[in-house]
């Protein structure tokens, strides 16, 4: 059994495996938070890993992972990562993980139903919903994910999108699987001690993982992990963990900023006037009390 | 064990339609099972889930939440490796369609069963065929079966099929007067099954140790070179099936004793009218047949067993002497006839000899075909020369009468 | 099984993924995308640029850092030798600059390279392996400038001999700092681990007296170094001052410092704002005078003195009175009696840049006092050179080379405050380092290698501190050389390593692409591959790497 090498994130004073499963030359946009988010899961779960991916902005990232891949129809990802979990099991494979990569319109949307089905049966996989907030790869268009008040291409001004961003978290809880987790890239030691638990778990394990999206939220591609944590800190995104459904754990990031801040970096709601983010700054502080009371611990970042 | 003994190693249950199919797949060892109930198919899943529960079947059955599902589930753990089982009918097979694109060019082996029946609006389980018959297009290979010990048979065959040339089989037979009427089946012991049809074995599985992708493209998008060769290496496989499916059938005689063919003709070789059906309609035109020709009347069945690949030589040359050709659809392409008569159509155009074919639309939406009805006709097609029109409504007045 | 001649196969639909070709047909070479590229772009930390030693204080806490005591300690050696002291008296000024400071609070470089000093003064120097030179140099002088070149004198391999004029070594580390600042035992220390690299040393010499400079210059040394210092008080220049009770500020220090009794009155009045008017301030108030107190002619900011020893002065009862300057020293008996002082107010800079203070007319008024120290400022005591030709400038002090140090008469050269007046340690040790250099160039035509373009100094703005935790300071004082392996390293652990790659692996981590390979002191991005999002210069904890045009657009 080699011994695996691992390299040290110093500031964080953890350590993770060096082994690449994502090598360079996929086609996704420069910054892009999912490819890397991707990339390090791979690393993490290790070399027993089959991933299976629909149509998505993971086409282009996840071409030429180093893993056994299986390209699903867009609506079935988790329905897809059943088959193969049903297939390797019968082969006596309890060890290989299935990891099931889809987008946010994959998930919330078109997958919803095969999803919350394969949720309870309690399937056993982890779900890593990369979340663009949009359909991205197929020019931006709007998705139940995408936030009150963004621009995308089908809802373009003078009509942004008036709907709230679907509470994907509140639903895949109510399912009462065994782990649901939000993790994003600006908080590496974050999202490697959750991978590194769901690894351990059995059943169903769902990741929701905000990927800032320069092409479709514009902004530069540099700011991609700032924008993360800028998502984090504004508590538009909480870092939360759900066991079983009831256990909430939140992770209180060491800064907090207002959701302007967070919001005017973004060209997908330049358009928004004072009045209008103080309106949902006041309901993403509403929400974060209400989540800091559900919460039966609050630890810090 | 002597092969002869070994054929009779079995023995008779009465059994539905629907339970023929299940039995079949226990029979199969079938791994993974994913299915969604509908009437008239949920007596398949209800039998297979007591075969697992009661241990005679080794298999994950997984209770998905629609059918577009349980053909995703079964295309990926087709990647996986192992043998698949659903069964589904009228909407359910209509909610798979664009699974069954998926599963035909992904070239998955799976084995499912259909009993056909009416797709809506509105909701009807009325015995036709439309369902199985509008996805003759998605790379699946399909029979239509005549009798109870047939599905069970073809299950076994398909498998073996299936599983030589890389293409999913659909086995279709009549909802209600298959499905839920019971016949004495010869069930053979499993392990004759076994030595018939040997575990799957594949080189190309989803393995970590060997990593493969499947069911995805050189680059983002495939490009025209490769995929204009993929399509015709699909349709290819499907001219290897054609031999396949022959030599399958040998086999199968060889080892249970009972002989299938792609096409059954019954008294056609000097029939003056041949009367080309699937299913049911086959199976009751054979006393017709035998009592028209007791009142001087040359007349022959050819039923069509398997529908694609589709025979066309074979039935081209089955009905090369007649004078002319009947065909009862149970289904309506619309905006065009009833879809046996279209394939027949196009396959005799090649033909040297190009008998007129009467195309008959009955028994829809759960009307019964009746022996009169066949007798009907066939009567029609004596008294006509020609058919006057693509379609003759047998039985089927229009709205307003 | 063959049907009709073709081989039944078993197949899916899939793409084998193999080495080479498939893998060409999967990925592109995106490296064509970009328009930037990054790059390592390496950073001075604000600590060593505020230095005047140019310490280099990042590299050595990281060592320490990583417990590293030894290579910890041999960086800091070679920067500084004389850490145990600076390590107690510095000006600090790095950590006011230090980045951390903004963050939580700067680290206790004082305190960590006094530590690290100590320790390194209880291990002994060690000596690169250097062929022994036959040159010899001969430095007047053991203050910190002269040990300070010994020291890297010894380092090139030359034989060296100090000639100090006092009983003691040290200069005004021994004699002008009190006890309780820089105890003499460290002082000893230092220049016992000075001595073990083979320097010679001779005290109760004096070049003046005990030898002529010319006949110093004439006993075959290949060079000669001027270390004397700046010992010489200033006078006020006021009447009485020649008065019993009225004492140089220098001289004060040195007297209590030789052990001997110093009588002081009651009512004690220092003039002057530097270091010598605080420490003897703070002397006199040990040594039990009833009040003291310091007259200065600026305001605080601009007082010269250590802020933290003002500090304690103030909080020792000592009062300070500000723009206050003496006119006359009012005698009784040929005694000190008071000081007659006028008030002053600050008018525009003058060429220190420290604003000019001038007095208020009618502002007169007079202060009690039966001892005055006078500690307004040194110079050197240059008595010695008359007749020897080295050149001295109007201000006292001898000129030289900017470079090499080395004055108007060959094979002389000058360094410390006899160079550049009163002025820090860690000057004097930087000067000591230079003049070294300098003679090595003059014996050997070796050439003194050209300072590096003014690099970027970090800033701030320029780090991610977002991947830092907030920690409290350790509080180090007091502490001794065991909690280099404790206290010490977790308080070397919080230095950012301001613009220096460390090997975080942050970036490494982040990168969409997986294009960077991190190793240790080097970073090498796949240019074939990178698409140049900027995504690691944005995050890089310490502000290393930089996005620079790709040139193929020029």
């Amino acid at each position: 059994m080699p011994v695996e090498k691992l390299r040290r994130l110093k500031q964080f004073d953890i350590e993770v495996p060096e082994a690449e499963y994502a090598p360079p030359g996929h086609t996704a946009c420069a910054g892009c938070p999912g490819a890397a988010m991707m990339r390090q899961m791979l690393k993490l779960l290790g070399p027993k890993v089959v991933l299976t991916n629909p149509a998505s902005c993971s086409g282009y990232f996840a071409r030429a992972v180093e893993a056994p891949l299986c390209r699903c129809l867009f609506e079935v990802a988790a329905a897809s990562g059943t088959g193969i979990r049903a297939a390797l099991d019968v082969r006596g494979d309890k060890e290989t993980i299935v990891l099931v990569w889809a987008g946010d319109g994959g998930t919330a949307d078109i997958g919803i139903q095969a999803l919350s089905a394969a949720a309870e049966r309690n399937e056993d996989f982890i779900y890593a919903c990369y979340d663009n907030e949009g359909y991205m790869m197929t020019g931006m268009q709007r998705s139940s994910s995408t936030p009150a008040g963004a621009w995308t291409t089908t809802t373009p001004l003078p009509q942004p999108k008036k709907e709230r961003k679907k509470d994907l978290v509140g639903i895949m809880a109510a399912h009462h699987i065994p782990y649901v987790a939000t993790a994003t890239i600006a908080y590496p030691q974050d999202l490697v001690r959750k991978v590194l638990k769901a690894k351990t778990m059995r059943g169903t394990r769902f990741f929701n993982l905000l990927a800032p999206c320069p092409t479709g939220w514009r902004f530069a591609p540099n700011l991609s992990v700032k924008l993360a944590r800028m998502a984090v800190e504004s508590r538009v995104f909480p870092l939360l963990e759900v066991e079983d459904g009831v256990r909430w754990t939140v992770q209180r990031p060491q800064q907090e900023i207002s959701l302007r801040d967070y919001m005017k970096m973004q060209g997908r709601f330049g358009h928004l006037e004072e009045a209008d983010m103080e309106a949902m700054e006041k309901s993403v502080g509403e929400e974060w009390e209400l989540l800091l009371a559900k919460a039966s611990r609050v630890c810090d970042l | 064990m002597a092969l002869e003994e070994e054929k009779g190693r079995g023995s008779y249950e009465l059994l539905s339609g629907t339970y023929s199919a299940a039995c079949g797949a226990m029979l199969c060892r079938a791994q993974v099972v994913a299915a969604y109930p509908i009437t008239p198919q949920s007596t398949v899943v209800e039998r297979l889930s007591e075969y697992i529960a009661e241990g005679k079947l080794e298999a994950k059955f997984i209770p998905v939440e629609s059918e577009h599902s349980a053909l995703a589930v079964l295309a990926s753990a087709s990647a996986g490796g192992v043998r698949t089982f659903t069964a589904t009918a009228r909407q359910g097979l209509a909610l798979m369609h664009e699974v069954l694109h998926w599963a035909g060019r992904g070239r998955c082996p799976i084995v499912m069963a259909v009993v056909t029946a009416s797709l809506g609006p509105p909701p009807d389980i009325g015995m036709e065929q439309d369902d199985a018959l509008v996805q003759r297009d998605t790379g699946w290979m399909q029979f239509y079966c005549q009798s109870n010990q047939e599905i069970l048979d073809t299950i076994i065959l398909a498998y073996r099929v299936a599983e030589l040339v890389s293409l999913p089989v659909m086995v279709c037979f009549d909802g209600f007067i298959m499905s839920h009427t019971y016949e004495p089946v010869f069930v053979p012991d499993r392990d004759v099954v076994d030595g018939f049809l040997p575990p799957r074995q594949t080189k190309f599985k989803i393995d970590p140790d060997n990593p493969l992708r499947f069911f995805a493209s050189p680059g983002a998008v495939a490009g025209a070179p490769y995929l204009s060769k993929l399509r015709r290496r699909t349709q290819d496989a499907f001219e290897i099936a054609m031999e396949a499916v022959k030599q399958v059938h040998e086999e199968f005689y060889q080892h249970f004793g009972r002989r299938y063919d792609v096409i059954e003709p019954y008294r056609a070789e000097d029939a003056e009218v041949i009367l080309v059906a699937l299913t049911s309609v086959a199976s009751m035109t054979h006393d017709i047949v035998d009592e028209l020709r007791k009142q001087g009347k040359k007349v022959g069945l050819l039923r069509v067993r398997m529908f694609r690949p589709f025979p066309r030589q074979e039935i081209t040359a089955a009905l090369q002497n007649a004078a002319k050709v009947l065909v009862i659809d149970r289904n309506v392409s619309y905006g065009r006839s009833g879809i046996m008569a279209l394939e027949l159509r196009a396959a005799m155009y090649s033909a040297p000899k190009k008998p007129p074919i009467f195309g008959f639309i009955g028994g829809v939406a759960g009307l019964s075909i009746t022996p009169g009805r066949i007798r009907e006709a066939i009567q029609y097609t004596y008294e006509h020369r020609e058919p006057d029109d693509e379609v003759i409504w047998l039985g089927i007045p229009r709205w307003e009468e | 099984m063959k049907i009709k001649g073709c081989e039944i196969c078993d197949e899916t639909m899939h793409v084998q993924f193999v080495e080479g070709e498939a893998l060409s047909l999967l990925t592109s070479k995106t490296g064509s995308w970009r328009s930037v590229r990054p790059v390592l772009a390496e950073g001075a930390a604000p600590c060593s640029h505020a230095c005047p030693g140019s310490i280099r204080i990042r590299e050595y806490l990281e060592l320490l850092g990583e417990g590293r005591v030894n290579e910890a300690a041999e960086i800091l050696a070679v920067d500084n030798p004389l850490a145990a002291i600076t390590g107690r008296v510095c000006p600090c000024f790095c950590e006011p600059d230090c980045n951390r400071g903004r963050f939580d609070e700067p680290l206790a470089i004082k305190q960590l390279e006094r530590l690290l000093g100590d320790y390194i003064v209880r291990q002994g120097f060690s000596l690169p392996d250097v062929p022994a030179k036959k040159e010899r140099v001969a430095i007047i002088g053991s203050g910190p400038a002269g040990l300070s070149a010994a020291y890297y004198l010894g380092r090139y391999g030359y034989g060296v001999t100090i000639l100090e004029a006092l009983s003691a070594t040290g200069g005004m580390l021994y004699w002008g700092v009190p006890e309780y600042r820089l105890p003499k035992r460290v002082v000893d220390e230092q220049v016992e681990a000075i001595k073990g690299l083979g320097v010679e040393i001779r005290t109760n010499v004096a070049v003046g007296q005990d030898v002529t400079f010319n006949e110093l210059l004439a006993e075959g040394y290949e060079a000669v170094l001027i270390a004397v210092g700046a010992q010489k008080d200033l006078r006020l220049n006021v009447s009485g001052e020649d008065a019993g009770g009225v004492l140089p500020g220098v001289g004060f220090l040195r007297q209590v410092n030789s052990g001997d009794e110093v009588s002081l009155g009651n009512r004690v009045c220092v003039i002057g704002g530097g270091n010598t008017a605080i420490d003897s301030a703070r002397v006199a108030a040990h040594l039990g005078a009833g009040s003291v107190s310091i007259l200065y002619r600026r305001s605080r900011a601009e007082m010269p003195a250590v802020a933290g020893e003002v500090d304690v002065a103030l909080e020792e009862g000592i009062e300070i009175q500000f723009l206050v300057a003496p006119t006359e020293i009012i005698l009784r008996s040929g005694r000190v009696a008071g000081i007659r002082c006028v008030r002053m107010e600050l008018g525009e800079p003058d060429d220190t840049g420290r604003r000019r203070p001038i007095p208020i007319s009618g502002s007169e008024f007079e202060v009690e006092a039966d001892t005055v120290i006078v500690a307004i400022g040194q110079v050197p005591d240059l008595s010695f050179l008359n007749g020897s030709g080295v050149e001295i400038d109007r201000t006292g002090l001898i000129g030289a080379d900017s470079q090499t140090l080395a004055t108007n008469l060959p094979k002389v050269f000058v360094a410390g405050d006899a160079l550049t007046g009163p002025a820090t340690v860690i000057e004097a040790i930087a000067a000591g380092k230079k003049a070294a250099r300098g003679i090595d160039s003059h014996l050997t035509g070796r050439e003194i290698p050209v300072s590096p373009e003014s690099e970027r100094v970090i800033k701030y703005e320029d780090l991610n501190v977002n991947y830092f935790k907030r920690e409290a300071r350790q509080d180090l004082k007091g502490a001794g050389v065991e909690a280099l392996t404790e206290t010490a390293c977790t308080e070397a652990r919080r230095c950012f390593q301001c613009g220096r790659c460390n090997a975080c692996n942050t970036c490494w981590f982040l990168c969409p692409d997986a294009v960077i390979l991190q190793k240790v002191g080097e970073i090498e991005f796949d240019y074939d591959y990178c698409k140049g999002c900027g995504v690691c210069a944005e995050e890089c904890p310490r502000g290393a790497l930089g996005m620079e045009e790709e040139s193929r657009w020029h």
